[in-house]
């Protein structure tokens, strides 16, 4: 659709609200102004859209970067995409297969659309077919240009072969003989030229005798039959050389060898010795010890069971250099542990006397404060109070008392510290059994690790009070 | 005032722009929207690039009225 002054009057008479007089007033005065302001070699910008100023005597106009982003909306944020497998030398710019020609051709049009805007669609494609026609008349030439210079290049080559042979009359099949053989010289050459690299002083002279060698031969040459095989002989003469500097390359591979292996040794020896780390063979010790030590808390729950009486003692006096601790958290502690926390002062004052109970004495003489230390909490045998502080592992959750009633039964009879704790989940209340007393998370995670199946894995771990 | 006016002005040649219409003012030119298609282009340094299909605002000024 096209849209002419009038129309943009009426448009503007539509945003404006101006009479319509008014508007084509103003934008006359518009033209003008930008016609006289350009003139004057200045530039004319309307903000959020562009500027006009003359160049060359043309009026030309530079949308701002907003503008330009808003039309081109569609592609904004594309980015060249760098052609893979198309890289070429930057010489052979020109030296293109038509297709491409006409890409390029179209890129450059594309170019000039981007600055120069006065040029009419078809001026342009006519200078597109121009720069076509060019194009190709350019890749021709090249290529030509190339081949020629190849031949050349190839007929230098075998001149220098056959220097001072130089006879026009040699038949093709000599040239191929004589092509190849060179090729040969070369080739050894090039393994000459390696070698001097490791060592110049030795093969200076073997040079020298090369050279002695061939310049004989090329004296020789009238007869260009014979020259063939004598140029194959300093050839294999050369190889022979060439193969003595590799015997020395090898023996230099052989050091570098015998240090890659003992390069190669190391590590697979430490990459071993990690994976042993790994896998086990070092921490299944410490496995092992930390499982005969849980064994051994075992030892003391079961103990503890078979002298009910006695397991309190044992709490009382794990806890013996920390009886004010004790003191304190059993204050803290509920109204069922009043009674217990009494007991623990009276024995913590008592202790010296060799109380009134005899379970004191008992305590005293299982004593060793580190070793029922470790017993104070645990996963199996009765609850004690004073572990109360510590963690439990979570293992139902339910929301029926009662079921969780039987669970918590199930699991006393098997001999686990059991917790029943009613919480608030989400506004409905939770009935939560919990086994075994842990000091710390970790113990209660290696712990909930032991548990039978599934608890072993379906498991929360609670700070008990 | 002015400000005004060249804002609704600016403001209308955007929109016609973006709607791909062409908006021919005499006296001053015409505003057109051009498509550019995909083009391959070699930089100096033998790298082939693809460049992106692009939208532009092409201005082809008034030839009569402008260098009188």
């Amino acid at each position: 659709m096209k849209i002419n002054k009038q129309q943009l009057v009426e448009l503007l008479v539509k945003k404006t609200g101006l009479e319509q007089q008014e508007v084509e007033q103003k934008l006359s005065e518009l033209i003008t102004q930008i016609q006289e302001t350009t003139e004057q070699n200045k530039t004319f910008s309307i903000e959020k859209f562009g500027s006009f100023r003359m160049e060359e005597g043309v009026l030309k106009f530079e949308p701002t970067e907003e503008l330009k982003t808003e039309v081109n909306n569609k592609y904004a944020g594309m980015e060249p995409i760098e052609m893979i497998g198309a890289y070429k030398e930057a010489e052979d710019e020109h030296a293109v297969s038509p297709a491409d020609a006409k890409d390029e051709s179209h890129d450059e049009t594309g170019g000039g659309q981007d600055s120069g805007t006065e040029e009419q669609p078809n001026a342009r494609e006519h200078e597109q077919e121009e720069t076509l026609e060019e194009e190709d008349i350019w890749g021709i030439k090249e290529e030509q240009e190339d081949t020629a210079e190849a031949s050349i290049e190839e007929e230098q080559e075998l001149d220098r072969d056959t220097e001072s042979e130089s006879e026009p009359e040699q038949g093709a099949p000599a040239d191929e003989e004589v092509a190849s053989s060179g090729m040969d010289e070369e080739e050894s050459l090039e393994e000459e030229i390696f070698d001097t690299d490791l060592n110049l002083e030795q093969e200076e002279p073997e040079e020298e005798g090369e050279e002695t060698d061939t310049e004989p031969v090329t004296a020789e040459a009238a007869p260009e039959e014979e020259v063939v095989p004598e140029q194959k002989k300093s050839a294999t003469t050369v190889k022979g050389v060439g193969l003595r500097g590799k015997d020395r390359k090898r023996k230099r591979n052989s050091s570098t060898a015998v240090i890659m292996i003992a390069a190669a040794a190391v590590i697979i020896i430490a990459v071993a010795v990690w994976l042993a780390y790994d896998m086990g063979v070092l921490s299944g010790g410490t496995g092992s010890g930390s499982s005969s030590n849980t064994d051994s808390q075992v030892a003391v729950a079961t103990q503890r069971d078979e002298q009910p009486g006695q397991s309190d003692q044992t709490a009382e006096t794990a806890g013996a250099g920390q009886v004010g601790n004790q003191q304190e958290s059993n204050e803290t502690s509920g109204s069922e542990s009043n009674q217990q926390s009494d007991a623990g002062q009276q024995q913590g004052s008592s202790e010296t006397m060799s109380g009134s109970e005899p379970e004191t004495e008992n305590t005293v003489a299982s004593g060793g404060g580190d070793q029922s230390g470790g017993s104070t909490y645990g996963l199996k045998g009765k609850i004690i109070e004073e572990a109360n502080d510590g963690y439990t592992i979570i293992v139902h959750s339910l929301k029926d008392q009662q079921d969780a009633r039987e669970i918590y039964a199930d699991f006393k009879e098997q001999g686990y510290r059991t917790h029943i704790v009613s919480a608030m989940v989400n506004g409905q209340e939770r009935w939560r059994v919990g086994l075994g007393q842990f000091k710390t998370i970790e113990e209660a995670q290696s712990n909930a690790k032991e548990l039978p199946e599934p608890h072993n894995k379906d498991f929360f771990i609670k700070r008990i009070k | 005032m002015e400000k005004e006016f060249l804002a609704a002005f600016a403001d209308i040649i955007r929109n016609q722009l973006v709607r791909k219409n062409d908006i021919t003012i005499q006296g001053l030119g015409t505003f057109k929207q051009e498509h550019i298609k995909q083009f391959q282009q070699q930089h100096k340094n033998g790298q082939v690039v693809m460049m992106p299909p692009k939208d532009i605002i092409t201005f082809i000024p008034d030839k009569e009225e402008v260098g009188v």
